[in-house]
C-alpha cells in the first residue's frame, strides 16, 4: 500500500511537471501572435526570415527573439531563487532582493558610459557587478547570518545601486535611453545575436544546476547533517552560489534588472512540488519561464495598443506576493 | 585501537582559545560521555571530532588515521555526527528523511540500491520508527523526532556514533527511552557512543567512560565511579554535592546542596 502511495505521488508529479512544460509551447504561441502588429496563425507557421511582410519583420525582429529571451531569462531567474532560498536558508532570499541583479546592471550602465557596447563586454559586465553585490551582502550578513540581516543588507544595496544607477542615467540624459528601457527589465528589443552568444552558456548552467540536484536536496538538512553525511558543505555551496549568481547575470544581460520572478517561482514551484525536490528544481525553472512569458504578453495587451515592459508586470505581481509572504505567512521569517 | 586519540590538541575560536592542549584517548566499542560546566568547550570538542570545525592545532587520530586524511564520505561511512538541534525541510515524511542517511554510500553515477532499502529498513525497526515512516517529520513529538534523527544515523551505518545532548528537551521517560537506544546500540551492535550530556546522573549510568573538562582541559578521566565525588563537583561545578550510588544500579548519584537553608522544607 505504502509502495502504491509513493508511484501516485510519483504519478502526480510527473504530470504536474508535464502540465508545466505544455505551458511552454502554448503561451510561445500566443506571445509570437500577440501585439501591436497582426500576425496570423499561418504566418507563424510558414514563418522566413525574409522580411516578405509586416508580420514576417514583426516575427524575425521582435516576437521571436522576445519570446526565447522570456523563456530563457524566465528560467534562469527561477533556478537562481531557489539555490539563493536554499543556500541563505532565506525565503525572501532572490537575485533582486540580494541586489544581484542592481550590481549587474550598475556595471552594465558604468561600461555603456564608457563607450563599449559588445555583447562580451555587457555579459561580463553583468558578471562582475553581480559576484561584487553577492560578495558584499555575504560580507554584510556573515556576521550573524541572520535572515533578517541578510534581507535588509541585500535591499539596502539593491537600492544603493539603483540610485547609482539612476544618477548616471539622469547625468547622461539622451545617451543612455536604450539603457533606460532596458533598465525598466524588458524583453522586448534584444537581438537574435544575443541570444545565440549567451544560449550555449545558459544552458550549461542550467544543466550543472540540475545535476547538483541531490547535494543541494542534502543541503537543506542543515550544514551539519549535510557535513556529517560526508558532504563538502563550504564547496557546494560555493559552487552553487557561483552558479546562481552567474544565472542571475545572464538574466540581467538578456533582459535587465527583473524583480520577483525568482522570488516568485520557487515559492509556486515548492507549493506544486512538496519535498519532490528534483522536481521543484526543475519546476522552478519551467514556472519562471511561464511567469515571464505571461507577463510579457500581459504586458502588450493591458494597455493596447502601448506596451507595458514584463519588468513593470512583475513588480505589480511580486509586489503583492512580497506583502503576502511577510505579512500572511510571517513564519518565513522564523526559520 | 582507540577510536579516537588526541595529542596536544588546541580547539576554539579565532579569537578566543577554549580548550588547550588536549590530550587523552576515547575507547573503541564504548559508550562515553562528556561532562563539563556550560561553556567549558565539550560540544566544541564534540563538533570537532565530527569534523565540523577544524582544531587550532595539535594532532587528532581517528581509528589510527589522522583525522583531516579522510575524504568526507569515506568518514561519514565510519562516523555521524547528531547536532543538538535539527529541523527538517517541511512537508518531508520520516522515511525520507532516514533515506538520506545514504548519502555517503551513494555517487553520481550510483543511486539508491537494495542495500540502502535495507539500511533503511533496519534502521526504522531498530528505532521502533517503522509505523512512523509515512508521517510529517514536523508533525511528531520531541522524543519520537529524536528516534527518527537517530534512525538518520543509524541508515548510515557506520561504527561511530556522536551525538551532542541528545536528551536535551525530552522529558524523563523519553531521556530513558533515548539512552537506552543508545545502550542497545553499542551492547548489541557494538557501536562505539561518544555523547555530550547534561543529566549528569544519567550520564552516570549509562557511560562506560567519562571525559570531564574544567578549566580548558581535561580535568579527569575514566570510569564515572572513579570520575565522580565531591571534589569533582566541586571543582569542574563549583557545587557542593553529597555523592551516594544510584540504588538501582550503584553508579555515583550526585544530591546538590541548595544556596540558602531551605528550613522549612526540611524535616527535622
Amino acid at each position: 500500500m505504502v509502495g502504491k502511495e509513493r508511484s501516485e505521488d510519483m504519478k502526480k508529479t510527473w504530470i504536474k511537471l508535464l502540465l508545466l512544460i505544455i505551458c511552454l509551447p502554448i503561451l510561445s504561441y500566443i506571445s509570437l501572435r500577440v501585439g501591436v502588429i497582426t500576425v496570423s496563425h499561418e504566418d507563424v507557421l510558414t514563418f522566413r526570415a525574409d522580411g516578405s511582410s509586416q508580420a514576417m519583420i514583426a516575427l524575425a525582429d521582435n516576437r521571436i527573439p522576445r519570446t526565447i529571451v522570456a523563456l530563457l531569462v524566465g528560467s534562469v531567474l527561477g533556478l537562481a531563487g531557489l539555490i539563493f532560498q536554499l543556500v541563505t536558508r532565506n525565503p525572501l532570499a532572490s537575485p533582486d532582493i540580494l541586489a544581484v541583479n542592481a550590481g549587474a546592471s550598475l556595471a552594465i550602465v558604468l561600461v555603456t558610459l564608457f563607450g563599449f557596447s559588445s555583447i562580451a563586454s555587457f555579459t561580463i559586465a553583468s558578471l562582475i557587478g553581480a559576484f561584487i553585490a553577492g560578495v558584499i551582502v555575504y560580507l554584510l550578513s556573515a556576521n550573524g547570518g541572520n535572515v533578517m540581516y541578510m534581507t535588509l543588507a541585500g535591499a539596502s544595496l539593491a537600492a544603493l545601486f539603483s540610485s547609482f544607477t539612476q544618477s548616471i542615467i539622469a547625468y547622461e540624459e539622451g545617451a543612455l535611453d536604450e539603457v533606460l528601457f532596458w533598465l525598466t527589465g524588458s524583453v522586448a528589443g534584444r537581438s537574435l545575436t544575443l541570444v545565440e552568444a549567451l544560449l550555449p552558456w545558459m544552458v550549461g548552467a542550467v544543466v550543472l544546476v540540475l545535476l547538483l540536484s541531490k547535494e543541494l536536496e542534502t543541503l537543506s538538512l542543515g550544514d551539519q547533517v549535510a557535513r556529517s553525511l560526508g558532504q563538502n558543505v563550504g564547496v557546494i555551496k560555493f559552487v552553487a552560489v557561483t552558479l546562481a549568481v552567474v544565472l542571475s547575470a545572464f538574466g540581467v544581460a538578456l533582459a535587465g534588472p527583473i524583480a520577483f520572478a525568482g522570488l516568485l517561482a520557487p515559492h509556486l514551484a515548492k507549493y506544486l512540488f512538496g519535498t519532490a525536490f528534483f522536481a521543484r528544481l526543475a519546476g522552478s525553472a519551467l514556472i519562471g519561464s511561464v511567469l515571464l512569458l505571461a507577463a510579457d504578453i500581459l504586458g502588450r495587451v493591458i494597455l493596447f495598443p502601448r506596451e507595458v515592459t514584463v519588468g513593470v508586470v512583475l513588480a505589480v505581481i511580486g509586489g503583492a506576493f512580497f506583502i503576502y509572504l511577510v505579512s500572511v505567512r510571517q513564519g518565513v521569517f522564523k526559520s | 585501537m582507540n577510536t579516537f586519540d588526541l595529542n596536544e590538541v588546541t580547539i576554539g575560536y579565532e579569537q578566543k582559545t577554549v580548550l588547550n592542549r588536549l590530550s587523552f584517548s576515547i575507547p573503541h566499542g564504548k559508550i562515553t560521555v562528556l561532562l563539563g560546566a556550560n561553556g567549558c568547550g565539550k560540544s566544541t570538542l564534540l563538533s570537532t571530532l565530527a569534523r565540523q570545525r577544524d582544531a587550532l592545532g595539535g594532532d587528532i587520530a581517528f581509528r589510527d588515521k589522522p583525522l583531516d586524511s579522510y575524504r568526507a564520505k569515506e568518514a561519514a561511512r565510519l562516523m555521524t555526527f547528531m547536532p543538538q538541534v535539527n529541523v527538517a525541510p517541511d512537508g518531508l515524511t520520516v522515511e525520507q528523511l532516514v533515506r538520506f542517511g545514504r548519502y555517503p554510500y551513494q555517487t553520481f553515477f550510483k543511486r539508491y540500491s537494495e542495500d540502502d532499502e535495507r539500511a533503511v529498513e533496519r534502521a526504522l525497526a531498530f528505532t521502533d520508527t517503522v509505523s512512523l515512516r509515512d508521517t510529517l517529520v514536523s508533525n511528531l513529538s520531541g522524543g519520537q523526532k529524536q528516534r527518527v534523527w537517530i534512525a538518520l544515523a543509524l541508515a548510515q551505518e557506520s561504527e561511530t556514533i556522536l551525538l551532542d545532548e541528545p536528551t536535551t528537551y525530552l522529558d524523563m521517560s523519553h531521556q530513558i527511552e533515548i539512552l537506552d537506544l543508545m545502550y542497545r546500540l553499542n551492547r548489541l551492535e557494538g557501536k562505539t557512543i561518544i555523547m555530550v550530556l547534561h543529566d549528569l546522573h544519567l550520564a552516570c549510568r549509562y557511560a562506560d567512560h567519562v571525559i570531564a573538562l574544567a578549566g580548558g582541559n581535561v580535568y579527569r578521566e575514566g570510569s564515572p565511579n572513579d570520575v565522580v565525588d565531591e571534589t569533582f563537583m566541586k571543582d569542574v561545578f563549583g557545587l557542593k554535592v553529597i555523592v551516594t550510588e544510584d540504588p538501582l544500579y550503584g553508579t555515583p548519584l550526585c544530591v546538590p546542596y541548595s544556596h540558602y537553608e531551605l528550613n522549612e522544607k526540611r524535616p527535622t
